[in-house]
C-alpha cells in the first residue's frame, strides 16, 4: 500500500466512531495508529480471555458451591436421622426391658456412632455460626448417651425412674420448647443455613453467566469497528487473521453460551429434582423416626401418654407433607414410599386402639413386633424406611453427579475460554501487523 | 459481515440464557402441623367456704347396708354401669415404687394402690375382677382432671394415686374413707448434713415436689414464713425429683413418706429424714356425685380392713419399708350427706 493511498483514505467520509477513533489518533503517522490499535486489540483480547475465563470459572464454582452445600446438606440430615432411628431403638428397647434384643442394642450404639462421627465431619466445612450450632448438637449427644445409659440402668433394676430418664433423653433429641436445646433443632438449624448456600450459590451461578457474554460482544463489536477502519483505510475487504478472530469469539460465544446454559439449567435440575427429592425423603425419614420413638414413649408412659401421642401427630404431618412433595424421580420407590408408610400409620393406629382399650399387652406386642402377631409397626416401620432410605441415597448420588458433571463441563469451557482470549488476541496482532508491515 | 448479523438472534438468546437469574430455590424444612390438643381443661381451683374447710375432709358417705354380690350390681347404678361395660377404668401412678410402679421385669404395673383397686374390681366382676382392669397411667395434676372427665370422655372411674383427701378436692371430686395415713417428710441426699425440712429452709435449699400435689401446696402456702428460705422446684411427677436430685439440680425433694420411700430404694445414696410434717389421708378418688358408687368402694374397703386382705397388701408391699410389722388401718370417718 503506498502513502498516497492512505491520505486518500483519510479523506473519506467516516462512520462517528471511526472519526472519533480518528480524531484520537490525529497528528500520528498511520503505522503509529496501527501499533496504537494492536496493542488496545491485545489488551481488550486479553481482558476477555481473562475475564471471560473469570465468569465461567466463577459460575463453576458456585455450582462447585451448590454441591459442597448439597452435601453438607445431605450429610447433616443423614445425622438427624440416625440420632431420631437411635433414639427410636432406645425407647423400643425400653420397653423390652430387660430382654433387650442385642441386634437393637448394637444397632442403638452404631448409629449414635455414625451421629458423632458425621458431627466431625461436617464440622469441618462449617462457617462459624454453623459450628456453633454443631458444637451445641455434639455436646447435647454426649448428654443424650449418658441418659439413656442412666434409663436402660434404671430400667434393667426394675426402677421406674428409668422412664423420667428416657423421657428426659427423648427431650434432648428434640423438643417444642423453645427455651431447651435439643439436637434436632441445632441440625436444623445448619440444614436451614445450608439451605440459603445452595440458595445462594445457585443465584450467583446464574449471574455469572453475564461476563462471557459481555466481554465477547465488545470483543465482536472491537473485531467489527477494527475491520471496519481497516477497510476503509486500506481498501482491503478480508483481513483474514481478523475474521479468523471474529468466528472463534463467535464460536465462543455460541458453543460457549450453550455449555453454560447447560450446566445451569442441569444445576437447576438438580437442585429442584433430585435434591430437592432427597432433602424432602430425608425429612419425612426423620420425622417418621420422631413418631417411632413418640410412638413407643406413649407406651412407656402407659396411658399418659397423651403428649407423646399428639408429639406422633406432629411428626406425622410432617411425613405427610413431605411425602406429598416431589421426592425425585423414581416412581416405584415414590409409591413404595407412600404405600408403607401408610401402612405403618395403620399399625401405628391399631397400636393406639388397642392401647387406649386396655390392652397395653398387645399393644406393645404389636409395636415391637412379635412374631405370632402378624405384620407389626415394626416391620411396616423398617419396610418404610429402607424405602424412603434409597430415595435419599439414589437422589442425592445424583444431584451430586449431575452438579459434578456441570462444574467439569465448565471447567473445561473456562480453558478453553482463556486459551481462545489469547489465540484471539494473538491474531488481532497478526492481522494489524499485516498492515503494519506493508509501511516496513 | 451478513453471516455474522444472522446469527446474532442466536447468540443473544444463548447470552441471555447463559447469564439468565435462576429462579430455582430449595425450599425451607417441612415445620407440621401441630395437632389439637386433647388435654383434658383444668378447671379454676374452687376454695373451700370456711364453714366446709372446718369440717373432717376425710368424712365420707357410709356404706349402704351389705355389699352386692359381684356380677349382681343394683340396677342403674354406677357399678352396673361398669359391669356391662365390662372393665373397670382406673387412674393410677406409673413410677411411684411400691404404690403403683411399672415392674420392668414383667411390665404390669403394681403396688399398694393397685392391689386396692384389684380389690374393688373384684367386687364388682367377681374372682377374675383385675383381669378387667384398664390401667391408664397418669400424673399427679392429671388426677383430678381425668375423674372430672369421666369414663366416657377419655377419664377415668376410680383413681388410687397416692392421693390426699382433703376440703378443696372434695369440692371437685369424691373421696373413699381413708385407705392409708401417709405423711410428708423430706428426701435428702445421704451425707448432706440436711435431716430435716428445716433444716432444708435454712440452708436456703432448693427442694423440689411434683406438680398438683397437696406437698408443693404446703411449701408455697408457707412461702412467706416456715418455708421461706426454700427454692422450689416443681416437676411433673415424683421420679422427675430423684433425678432432679441425681442431676444435682435439686438438694432434696418433699413429698409422702410412701413415695419418698420407693424414691429412695431406687438410689441407695438417697434417705428419707425428719419427722412427719403433715398427715396425709390417702383416699380413693371417684367422680363428683357418684355416690353409690363411693359408698360401694367404702364397703369394699371395710371388708378389707376387717377380713385381713388390706394387712396383707400392707404386709406385701411395706413391711420393712415403712415399719417392721404390720401396722393396723386407718378407721373409716363416715357422715358426709350428699349435696
Amino acid at each position: 500500500m503506498l502513502p498516497t493511498a492512505t491520505t486518500t483514505a483519510q479523506r473519506q467520509s467516516t462512520p462517528p466512531l471511526t472519526r472519533l477513533l480518528g480524531r484520537r489518533l490525529a497528528g500520528t503517522s498511520t503505522p503509529a495508529r496501527l501499533s496504537a490499535l494492536r496493542a488496545a486489540f491485545i489488551v481488550v483480547a486479553v481482558v476477555f480471555a481473562v475475564g471471560g475465563a473469570f465468569g465461567v470459572n466463577r459460575r463453576a464454582n458456585a455450582i462447585h458451591d451448590v454441591r459442597t452445600a448439597s452435601r453438607q446438606l445431605l450429610a447433616l440430615q443423614d445425622i438427624q436421622v440416625r440420632v431420631v432411628h437411635a433414639d427410636a431403638i432406645a425407647s423400643s428397647s425400653y420397653l423390652r426391658s430387660g430382654q433387650e434384643d442385642p441386634a437393637q442394642r448394637t444397632a442403638y450404639l452404631d448409629e449414635v456412632a455414625k451421629a458423632g462421627d458425621g458431627l466431625v465431619a461436617v464440622s469441618g466445612a462449617a462457617t462459624s455460626t454453623d459450628l456453633g450450632q454443631l458444637s451445641e448438637a455434639s455436646r447435647l449427644l454426649g448428654s443424650y448417651v449418658g441418659l439413656v445409659e442412666q434409663a436402660r440402668a434404671n430400667n434393667r433394676q426394675g426402677f421406674p425412674v428409668g422412664a423420667t430418664y428416657q423421657r428426659q433423653a427423648n427431650g434432648i433429641v428434640s423438643n417444642a420448647d423453645p427455651q431447651a436445646p435439643d439436637i434436632v433443632s441445632s441440625l436444623r438449624a445448619v440444614e436451614a443455613s445450608q439451605r440459603a448456600q445452595i440458595n445462594d450459590s445457585l443465584a450467583t451461578a446464574h449471574r455469572a453467566g453475564v461476563w462471557l457474554q459481555a466481554l465477547g460482544w465488545l470483543l465482536i463489536a472491537g473485531l467489527v469497528l477494527e475491520s471496519v477502519w481497516l477497510m476503509r483505510t486500506f481498501r482491503r475487504v478480508v483481513n483474514l487473521p481478523i475474521l479468523i478472530a471474529g468466528v472463534i469469539v463467535l464460536l465462543l460465544l455460541i458453543i460457549g453460551g450453550a455449555t453454560q446454559a447447560s450446566a445451569a439449567s442441569n444445576a437447576d435440575d438438580a437442585v429442584s429434582t433430585q435434591l430437592t427429592g432427597a432433602d424432602n425423603a430425608a425429612q419425612a425419614r426423620a420425622a417418621a423416626f420422631e413418631a417411632r420413638s413418640q410412638e413407643a414413649l406413649t407406651l412407656i408412659n402407659r396411658g399418659n401418654g397423651a403428649a407423646n401421642e399428639l408429639n406422633w401427630q406432629l411428626s406425622n404431618s410432617i411425613v405427610d407433607q413431605e411425602l406429598g412433595t416431589k421426592l425425585g424421580t423414581a416412581p416405584g420407590l415414590i409409591e413404595g414410599a407412600s404405600e408403607t408408610y401408610r401402612s405403618y400409620v395403620s399399625a401405628h393406629r391399631h397400636i393406639r386402639e388397642l392401647d387406649d382399650g386396655g390392652d397395653w399387652d398387645s399393644a406393645v406386642a404389636a409395636s415391637l413386633g412379635k412374631p405370632d402377631i402378624g405384620p407389626s409397626a415394626a416391620t411396616t416401620f423398617d419396610d418404610f424406611d429402607q424405602n424412603v432410605g434409597q430415595i435419599v441415597a439414589a437422589e442425592g448420588a445424583k444431584a451430586s453427579t449431575l452438579l459434578g458433571d456441570a462444574t467439569s463441563s465448565l471447567g473445561a469451557l473456562r480453558n478453553i475460554v482463556f486459551i481462545a482470549g489469547l489465540v484471539v488476541a494473538a491474531l488481532g496482532a497478526i492481522g494489524i501487523g499485516q498492515r503494519l508491515r506493508e509501511y516496513r | 459481515m451478513i453471516r455474522r448479523l444472522r446469527l446474532a438472534p442466536t447468540v443473544v438468546a444463548l447470552g441471555l440464557l447463559a447469564g439468565c437469574s435462576g429462579s430455582v430455590r430449595l425450599s425451607a424444612a417441612a415445620e407440621g402441623e401441630a395437632p389439637a390438643s386433647s388435654d383434658v381443661v383444668v378447671p379454676t381451683a374452687p376454695e373451700c367456704s370456711a364453714a366446709q374447710a372446718a369440717l373432717d375432709p376425710t368424712r365420707s358417705y357410709e356404706p349402704d347396708g351389705a355389699l352386692p354380690s359381684p356380677g349382681a350390681m343394683p340396677a342403674g347404678s354406677t357399678m352396673a354401669t361398669i359391669a356391662t361395660r365390662g372393665k373397670l377404668i382406673v387412674g393410677v401412678s406409673g413410677d411411684t415404687l411400691l404404690f403403683g410402679a411399672r415392674n420392668s421385669l414383667t411390665n404390669r404395673i403394681e403396688g399398694f394402690d393397685i392391689d386396692m383397686l384389684k380389690e374393688v374390681a373384684k367386687a364388682i366382676f367377681g374372682p377374675d375382677g383385675d383381669s378387667k382392669i384398664t390401667y391408664k397411667v397418669i400424673t399427679y395434676a392429671d388426677r383430678l382432671p381425668n375423674l372430672e372427665a369421666g369414663p366416657d370422655n377419655g377419664g377415668v372411674d376410680i383413681v388410687a394415686h397416692t392421693m390426699t383427701i382433703n376440703c378443696k378436692r372434695w369440692l371437685r371430686i369424691d373421696f373413699s374413707s381413708t385407705y392409708f395415713d401417709a405423711g410428708q417428710r423430706v428426701l435428702v441426699k445421704k451425707g448432706s448434713g440436711f435431716t430435716s425440712i428445716d433444716d432444708l429452709n435454712a440452708g436456703k435449699a432448693t427442694v423440689c415436689a411434683p406438680e398438683g400435689s397437696t406437698n408443693i401446696d404446703l411449701l408455697r402456702k408457707n412461702a412467706n414464713d416456715r418455708f421461706g428460705q426454700l427454692v422450689v422446684l416443681a416437676k411433673p411427677d415424683v421420679t422427675d425429683c430423684l433425678v432432679a436430685m441425681q442431676q444435682g439440680e435439686a438438694d432434696g425433694a418433699t413429698g409422702d413418706d410412701t413415695v419418698l420411700a420407693g424414691l429412695a430404694a431406687q438410689d441407695p445414696n438417697t434417705e428419707v429424714v425428719g419427722d412427719k410434717f403433715t398427715d396425709e389421708p390417702y383416699g380413693l378418688g371417684m367422680g363428683k356425685d357418684n355416690v353409690d358408687f363411693v359408698r360401694f368402694v367404702n364397703g369394699v374397703i371395710q371388708q378389707m380392713r376387717t377380713d385381713g386382705r388390706w394387712q396383707a397388701i400392707y404386709s406385701k408391699w411395706l413391711v420393712g419399708v415403712l415399719s417392721d410389722t404390720v401396722i393396723d388401718p386407718p378407721s373409716a370417718v363416715y357422715g358426709r350427706e350428699p349435696g
